[in-house]
């Protein structure tokens, strides 16, 4: 009888695995999202400043961050925001940036001014991440005159530290990362900047003629080298720009996302640059880094021709356990993907994707790489606009849009926004992920330009069970930040940077498809231990702890 | 694809119009004078054989009239008959020695000379047209159509003084023909382009050749680098009229309009110019743009007197297209606002200008092309295959048409479907290399990159930007051939740095500042 017991137990483990990841045999659930932002009491407006000299700042704002500021289970939302041309002062509450708690039941509350994060300066983007390991996420905010390191002290406040840490300000920074780069256990940051600009610059492009005045380009603006700031581990950092051998790497930054491209252990860096080759900043393991975007084939697209590459994710779409490389960009530059060949270059798969002729039509700034119907296949959501609000009377595209869903099937993607309630045609920027519910779903939140943000709760059915892992770190940085997770086919790396100048500090979610429990879940810590959890149950948000 | 060859196409008079016009007294007349040798059996087919002609019924009509030749080899008049029929269905190269046969007889034939010219520019031959046209005009001066023709021919060998005199005539007597008042502006722009091409031959740093380029950048509001050529011109002729008048109409266009003020004080404060010195500038200044325009026909003309003709030849272009946009809307008025349009980057305007010349000709599938083509350089790609894909069904073996529905379909991220458009655009014109180029990528997109190298190799002339060479080192590494990957990779980063500095330089120079 124990025989059978067993026979039969094994035959229900075998029909388990068999259910696991393979969605092939019908198609995969539908994707569908319901926007409740007004109900759920976010009225958060990107407040940009539009001007009529269109000074180039205001069209690219628009980072957010997800993160439990207060501990609570439940992932709160943080916008950036502009601020006043040409003073770059949030002369007014509606220029503040602001913290959203989520209540439960999808009811959020502005509590910016408790927690004492409306911001200075005009902010662009923002990275969180718990810097000093006290297990509470700090954030830094990035922006065209003023960066700012809030940290979090644990009390539904934040203190501006910005000064004591050693951050500096004054060049225009887009974008920023926490990673830790020489794996001491302190998370360092990365800061992306954009170009040299000052209000003063009062350069005509368009038509004159028409009377058109728009946006200039990218060329006209010179740019600027990124920053690495080392984690003193005492509360301050240190600007090792230099040392690191990133000084001598101008770009017109826009966006960045680490992940460990080659499998050597310490985490590589991807920076887009608009209108300018990419760059892949190899890190050498040694506290220095070489740009090898061009030989590894992730600095522009297989025709050569720069792009104005914005956002990027840096995941495993193909679940080859490498990862892979997409980027956002505008219309008919179509948003290309680098597949990791797995020896150290990569692959233009845009056309082998399919994403090539998916996206030609659309322009897009954040984007996220997540499992949004749980079927094992990571799929893409873009937040849809273009930078040029005059672009129709130039070219054949338009400037506002919906956003984007495109489904991945097996490696090979699919447009199903139609249908999928992503109708808002506004001028998108950046967009976070989280499960905002705990139902295992991951929801969306989006920023547009002079308009509402809006909260995007999944309500796809029939959707497969999930896991979500919140690593605690020990001996590494508290959040994880780094470490490598397989379950099956999937590899997902802990990282808190997504899509463009935003952030997402929560967890590490896996779609299983048909799993109930997940036979192995390997996590390979940075410090290079390697953690294996057996027999899990799905359908959870499993806390893990590294061991001492 | 060039203006001036659809300039010529459009030839004067549908060849019906002609074949009422002056052919059917013609065909009326030798009919007679046939009739009176023929047999009446002879004479039936002569009369079918004509109703077929006049009805539009060439390849009929031409069955017949080859039998009435062969049985009547000294009727001269029926030798023409075949010839305008075979001319009229379209088999140029056949009606040609048939013409010639006639004129040998008959050497003032004019329908016989006309349609020997016209048939010559159907096949693309300009200058063997000449000579026949030349004497149809002789024969009648008044004849508009053989002007017309003649008109375009000249343009097409590059006479275009000569072009300009029988457009000029042709205006007078037909002052509301669109088309003979874009003749006379291209024409007139055209003998501008080629002073300044003798200058910049003659001496490439001349300021009278910087002058002109400013005009020139001027006029495609490119005015940056407008007021860096002004400036070069000013360092060398401080005194040259209308430069510093030139700076002003930037300064106001860029919303200075104080700087302006300041130099059109500096162009009034030019002294006055000594005429026995400077006759050129003389007619010029005093309108008469038509004697500045002559200039003795000396190989050694100076660069002074090719910039006063150059200059006048300008403002009678002006003056022609001023005309033309005065009459109503017509193909020729649509096609100097594209042509404008396209060469100020605007490209969605070029479409726009395309599509209403092709609402007043909606069959003219030169037109459909260049619509074809500004759809593709605006990046509606659908919309460029689309056009083209359609025209090629009349145009079947165009290389450039070919090019555009091949490279929209790569564009489209269609690679296997542009293959069979790229070959055929190749195969058509195995020189058009950005078809070489768009072939191999479209190969490397879907891994044929050994297939991919020969093309991306081929195009590398083309290569100003440094892109081809990425994509030849990404289609060697692909291959395994590791090392020429490297080569060539570091040629792409050489081409890139040189591209980088050269407009770094221009951005540096090409900065609009206070009057100096």
């Amino acid at each position: 009888m124990k025989f059978l017991a067993a026979m039969g137990a094994l035959a229900g483990l075998a029909l388990l695995l068999a259910g696991a990841f393979s969605t092939g045999n019908a198609s995969a659930p539908v994707i569908r999202f319901r926007e409740v932002a007004a109900e759920a009491g976010i009225s958060f407006v990107l407040e940009n400043h539009p001007t009529p000299e269109k000074h180039l700042i205001e069209t690219i704002p628009g980072g957010i961050a997800v993160l439990d500021y207060d501990g609570d289970g439940r992932p709160d939302i943080y916008f950036t925001n502009g601020a006043d041309i040409p003073s770059l002062s949030k002369t007014s509450p509606k220029y503040w940036n602001r913290l959203y708690r989520n209540e439960g039941n999808w009811k959020f509350r502005d509590v910016t001014q408790d927690a004492g994060v409306a911001g200075q300066g005009y902010s662009m983007g923002v990275a969180a991440a718990d810097y000093d390991n006290d297990g509470h996420p700090d954030l830094f905010v990035a922006g065209v005159n003023r960066n700012t390191l809030y940290h979090n002290l644990g009390n539904g406040r934040f203190e501006d530290v910005t000064a004591k840490a050693g951050i500096k300000s004054g060049e225009w920074a887009v974008a920023a990362g926490w990673l830790d780069y020489d794996r001491d256990g302190w998370l360092d940051l990365w800061v992306v900047h954009y170009a040299k600009w000052s209000p003063s610059f009062d350069r005509y492009c368009g038509d004159a003629t028409r009377g058109l005045r728009i946006y200039c380009h990218p060329k006209y603006f010179e740019g600027v080298a990124n920053t690495l700031y080392r984690n003193r581990g005492d509360g301050t950092f240190e600007d090792v720009t230099d040392r690191a051998g990133l000084a001598g790497f101008i770009g017109r930054g826009m966006s960045v996302a680490f992940a460990d491209y080659d499998d050597d252990g310490f985490p590589d860096v991807f920076v887009t640059n608009d209108s300018m080759p990419n760059f892949l900043f190899h890190n050498r393991g040694n506290g220095t880094f070489e740009e090898v975007g061009l030989p590894a084939g992730t600095a522009l697209r297989d025709d050569g021709k720069p792009i104005s590459n914005m956002g990027a994710e840096f995941k495993d779409y193909d679940n080859d356990g490498s990862p892979d490389i997409f980027v956002t960009a505008l219309a008919s530059q179509t948003f290309p993907v680098f597949r990791n060949r797995g020896n150290g270059n990569f692959a233009d798969a845009t056309y082998a994707s399919r994403m090539g002729a998916l996206s030609l039509k659309h322009s897009a700034w954040g984007l996220g790489l997540f499992d949004f119907n749980n079927d094992g296949w990571k799929d893409l959501f873009t937040a849809n606009s273009h930078v040029n609000d005059h672009v129709a009377a130039f070219e054949a595209a338009v400037y506002k849009e919906a956003n984007t869903i495109f489904a991945n099937e097996h490696g090979r993607f699919r447009d199903v926004s139609a249908g999928s309630g992503l109708e808002p045609v506004k001028a998108h920027r950046g967009a976070a992920f989280a499960d905002f519910d705990g139902d295992g779903r991951i929801d969306a939140v989006v920023s547009a330009l002079g308009e509402s943000a809006e909260l995007w709760q999944n309500v796809s059915t029939g959707t497969g069970h999930w896991i979500i892992v919140r690593l605690r770190g020990t001996k590494d940085n508290r959040d994880g930040i780094g470490a490598r997770i397989r379950i099956g086919d999937q590899m997902n790396e802990m990282t808190t940077t997504v899509g463009y100048a935003s952030s997402a500090a929560w967890g590490v979610h896996f779609g299983v498809g048909g799993l109930t429990i997940v036979p192995k879940i390997e996590i390979r810590w940075p410090h290079g231990g390697l953690q294996t959890l057996t027999d899990v149950r799905t359908d959870q948000l499993l806390t893990v702890r590294q061991p001492n | 694809m060039t203006s001036g060859r659809l300039q010529s196409a459009r030839q004067f008079g549908p060849k019906l119009t002609r074949i009422r016009g002056f052919v059917l007294p013609a065909l009326t007349a030798l009919s007679l004078a046939v009739g009176l040798a023929q047999t009446s059996d002879l004479a039936q087919k002569s009369e079918q054989a004509r109703q077929l002609l006049v009805t539009g019924k060439y390849e009929a009509a031409i069955a017949i009239y080859t039998q009435l030749v062969r049985a009547l080899p000294q009727e001269t008049g029926l030798l023409l008959n075949l010839a305008l029929a075979q001319h009229m269905a379209g088999h140029e190269a056949e009606s040609i020695p048939n013409f010639e046969a006639v004129l040998k007889v008959q050497p003032g034939a004019e329908p016989a000379l006309i349609s020997l010219g016209a048939a010559h520019l159907a096949l693309g031959q300009p200058r063997q047209a000449l000579a026949p046209l030349k004497r149809a005009v002789a024969v009648e001066p008044g004849n508009l159509d053989a002007r017309g023709l003649l008109a375009g021919a000249c343009m097409d060998v590059g006479s275009f003084e000569e072009a300009a005199d029988h457009y000029r005539r042709l205006t007078s007597a037909s002052p509301d023909d669109p088309r003979l008042w874009y003749g006379l502006g291209m024409s007139y722009q055209s003998i501008a382009t080629t002073a300044l091409k003798r200058i910049q031959e003659a001496d490439a740093q001349s300021p009278y050749l910087a002058a002109l380029v400013a005009r020139t950048r001027f006029q495609r509001r490119q005015y940056r680098s407008a007021f860096f050529f002004y400036h070069e011109a000013l360092k060398q002729l401080p005194g040259l009229p209308g430069i510093h008048g030139g700076l002003a109409e930037i300064y106001r266009k860029t919303g200075h309009s104080e700087w302006a003020a300041e130099e059109e004080a500096n162009e009034q404060a030019l002294p006055p110019t000594d005429c026995s010195v400077h006759p050129s500038e003389c007619q010029f200044r005093t309108g008469k743009d038509l004697d500045a325009l002559k200039l003795p026909r000396t190989p050694k003309a100076s660069t002074e007197a090719l910039y006063w003709q150059a200059k006048a030849a300008n403002e009678l272009a002006l003056q022609a297209f001023f005309r033309l946009g005065q009459l109503p809307p017509s193909v020729e008025l649509h096609q100097l606002r594209a042509e404008i349009a396209r060469d100020q980057n605007q490209p969605m305007e070029a479409v726009t200008e395309w599509r209403a010349a092709l609402e007043l000709a909606p069959n003219d599938p030169r037109l459909q092309e260049q619509l074809a083509a500004s759809l593709l350089i605006a990046g509606d790609y659908r919309a460029a295959v689309d056009q083209a894909v359609a025209t090629l069904k009349a145009v079947p073996a165009g290389a450039e048409l070919n090019f555009v529905a091949g490279d929209s379909l790569l564009h489209l991220e269609e690679p296997e479907k542009s293959i069979p458009y790229l070959r055929a655009a190749l195969g058509a014109d195995p020189k058009l290399l950005p078809a070489a180029a768009s072939l191999g990528l479209a190969l490397s997109r879907l891994d044929r990159s050994t297939e991919a190298i020969q093309y991306l190799a081929k195009a590398l002339d083309l290569d100003d930007d440094g892109s081809l060479h990425y994509q030849l080192a990404q289609a060697y590494q692909a291959t395994g051939n590791a090392q020429k990957a490297r080569a060539t990779m570091a040629a792409y980063q050489a081409l890139l740095k040189k591209s980088r500095e050269l407009k770094e330089e221009v951005a540096r120079e090409a900065q609009i500042e206070p009057p100096r």
